[in-house]
């Protein structure tokens, strides 16, 4: 399997690269909630490819045990209805599944990876997985599903930022219990316990985190460099806490760059290994932006890592805006035939 | 880099495993010059290793002849440095007796080095740059307005590490950083504790410090320096008038 490897990584601005590359058939894969970024990388592809075959499978994020449901519903009505509009101008298949994200465990992604599994089976060929409003209790199996799968010939990720939050998101409201990701539990029986936090724009799950396990050794993650860089010093603040505890052991990793910081936490991980010895168990904990959480699942399948993560309870329904759209290669043609 | 050896060597679009491939001997020839003490060419040095050779990293764009001889195969240059705020040290027009004379660190590296070696390429890689800085250089290096290389001798581009927004100055009506309040308040500030004695030639010809050299008007601390597109409030220190500065700037280099 051809895929990134940690020596380079290709990312781009989603737009130029849909001028230049040219897709056969494509199955897309996104999340639908109430934010309004949910329709904006679908609205790139019809713009930009017409005329491709597109297979759209979407992810109805909202449920009715959601307390915030109702507010939520009305807004993700008009991304639907976008959504919907744009697949039926171009002809274009459109799957709905609904992700049971409320049913106090780790299970909304099974009815994706199920679906997936199914298209692998009659497909092979381009995927694009559109992150954007795509909880990383979905994402994290999506990818890796879709990354160990020799039927995916390429595997692309969008993400489209939000210009009113930058890559700090600050919606969720409380906090589950923390949870080892489907695919990514921990199977090693060392004692020795390196935690990798990556921290981002609230600090609550990474004190829940500490609070469930101990850990010999902590490295927190900051974001930097990153496209707004006071989301860096907002970090500092709002981690104020764990980095006060861990200062002589901060790690820099880009904000924006997924490449980048999964190639800064592989030197980590391999010079904790060549100390500690290979055994040794490192967990990460994706709490940063999203393309952060890119990284995360590249060093968790390259490094053999747990992830460890606070899914939200719910989501305060802030719409936020619309800001650029970016494209990461994970697998596929660049990296060797 | 890959996208740059795709496009000289003619690779398909997405071609990066060949790339990848002619990478080596892309790096043979290029060149990586400090342009300031704030390059870090040490540090640059230690984590190329493996990939670029010693000789090819040098600390300083105002190089003996030996040294600017030793390289005249190479076909690339990059210029480092740690923070370009307003560009205007490395790249302005001056009035002098002559008329319009074109001055800074670019001009003075192509005088110096272009009569020793022929490059393809000249890329300025600052680690910070300002929006402002970098669609100031954009507009002064490429387009019709270009003040250098008319004659269109090198390929120019800035690859930056970080980019600061332009609506982090306090001199921007749409401030992210402060409300409109507070932004008027911290404009106050710098014009109420402005000591003209900060100034001197040099800065008068970016307009001065009082929001920062070249008007930039972002409060920035680098952990080595104050740089001076920071309002001199943040670090001007005067012991004449017993004024200590919160972040006390060593000024490391003229225009």
């Amino acid at each position: 399997m051809n895929a990134f490897d940690g020596r380079y990584g290709i990312r781009r601005d989603l737009s130029d690269f849909l001028n230049t590359y040219k897709f056969k058939e494509l199955q897309f894969v996104t999340a639908c909630g109430f934010e309004n970024r949910a329709p904006t990388v679908l609205k790139h592809l019809a713009v930009r490819c017409p005329q491709i075959r597109i297979s759209c499978t979407i992810i109805d994020l909202l449920n009715r045990n959601d307390p915030l449901y109702q507010k939520a519903r009305r807004l993700q009505r008009v991304n639907i209805s976008k959504i919907r509009s744009v697949a039926q101008k171009r002809a274009w298949s459109l799957r709905w599944i609904r992700a049971n994200l409320y049913s106090k465990t780790l299970i909304a992604h099974q009815p994706v990876v199920k679906h997936l599994m199914e298209t692998l089976r009659a497909f092979s060929g381009d995927f694009l997985v559109d992150i954007s409003c795509m909880p990383r209790s979905i994402v994290f199996p999506v990818l890796r599903v879709l990354w160990k799968s020799s039927r995916v010939r390429n595997l692309f990720v969008a993400y489209t930022e939000d210009k009113s939050v930058g890559a700090l998101e600050t919606q969720a409201a409380g906090f589950r219990t923390p949870r080892y990701l489907p695919y990514f539990r921990e199977r090693n029986t060392a004692r020795f316990c390196v935690w990798l936090p990556i921290l981002g724009g609230d600090a609550r799950p990474i004190k829940m985190i500490k609070a469930y396990m101990q850990f010999n050794d902590v490295y927190p993650v900051v974001g930097f460099p990153s496209t707004r860089p006071i989301e860096t010093d907002e970090i500092v603040r709002l981690n104020r806490e764990i980095i006060g505890e861990h200062t002589e052991r901060l790690v820099f990793a880009s904000m924006n760059d997924p490449f980048q910081l999964s190639m800064k936490l592989n030197s980590e991980i391999d010079e904790l290994r060549s100390s500690f010895g290979k055994d040794i168990r490192v967990i990460i904990s994706p709490h940063g932006s999203k393309p952060q959480s890119v990284g995360a699942f590249l060093t968790a399948v390259t490094r053999q890592t747990a992830v460890l993560y606070c899914q939200p309870l719910s989501y305060k329904s802030l719409q936020g805006s619309v800001g650029s759209s970016h494209l990461y290669w994970l697998k596929g043609t660049p990296y060797g035939d | 880099m890959l996208d740059e050896i795709i496009r000289v060597g003619n690779l398909r679009p997405f071609d990066y495993p060949a790339a990848y491939k002619r990478l080596d001997r892309f790096l043979e020839k290029c060149v990586f010059i400090g342009m300031s003490d704030g390059a870090q060419m040490d540090y640059f040095r230690r984590h190329g290793e493996g990939k670029i050779k010693n000789d090819q990293a040098l600390p300083y764009y105002k190089a003996d002849e030996e040294e600017k001889r030793s390289h005249s195969k190479a076909k690339y240059a990059f210029l480092l440095d740690d923070m370009c705020g307003s560009g205007i040290t490395f790249l302005r027009a001056e009035k002098a007796r002559s008329g319009k004379v074109v001055t800074g660190q670019l001009p003075r590296f192509i005088n110096r080095w272009l009569r020793f070696a022929s490059f393809d390429a000249i890329y300025c890689c600052p680690y910070l740059i300002t929006e402002r800085g970098f669609k100031r250089l954009t507009k002064l290096t490429s387009g019709s307005k270009r003040i250098i290389d008319r004659t269109r001798r090198f390929r120019f581009k800035i690859l930056y590490g970080m980019i600061i927004p332009e609506k982090y100055s306090i001199l921007n009506k749409g401030n992210e950083l402060f409300n409109s309040v507070e932004r008027k308040r911290v404009k106050s500030l710098c014009e109420r504790y402005y000591d003209p004695t900060t100034e001197d030639a040099h800065t008068r010809k970016g307009g001065g410090c009082k929001f920062g050299f070249g008007k930039t008007g972002i409060f920035l601390v680098r952990y080595n320096n104050a740089p001076n597109n920071t309002p001199s409030i943040i670090w001007h220190a005067n012991p004449a008038r017993d004024r200590t500065a919160l972040f006390r700037r060593l000024a490391r280099h003229h225009l």
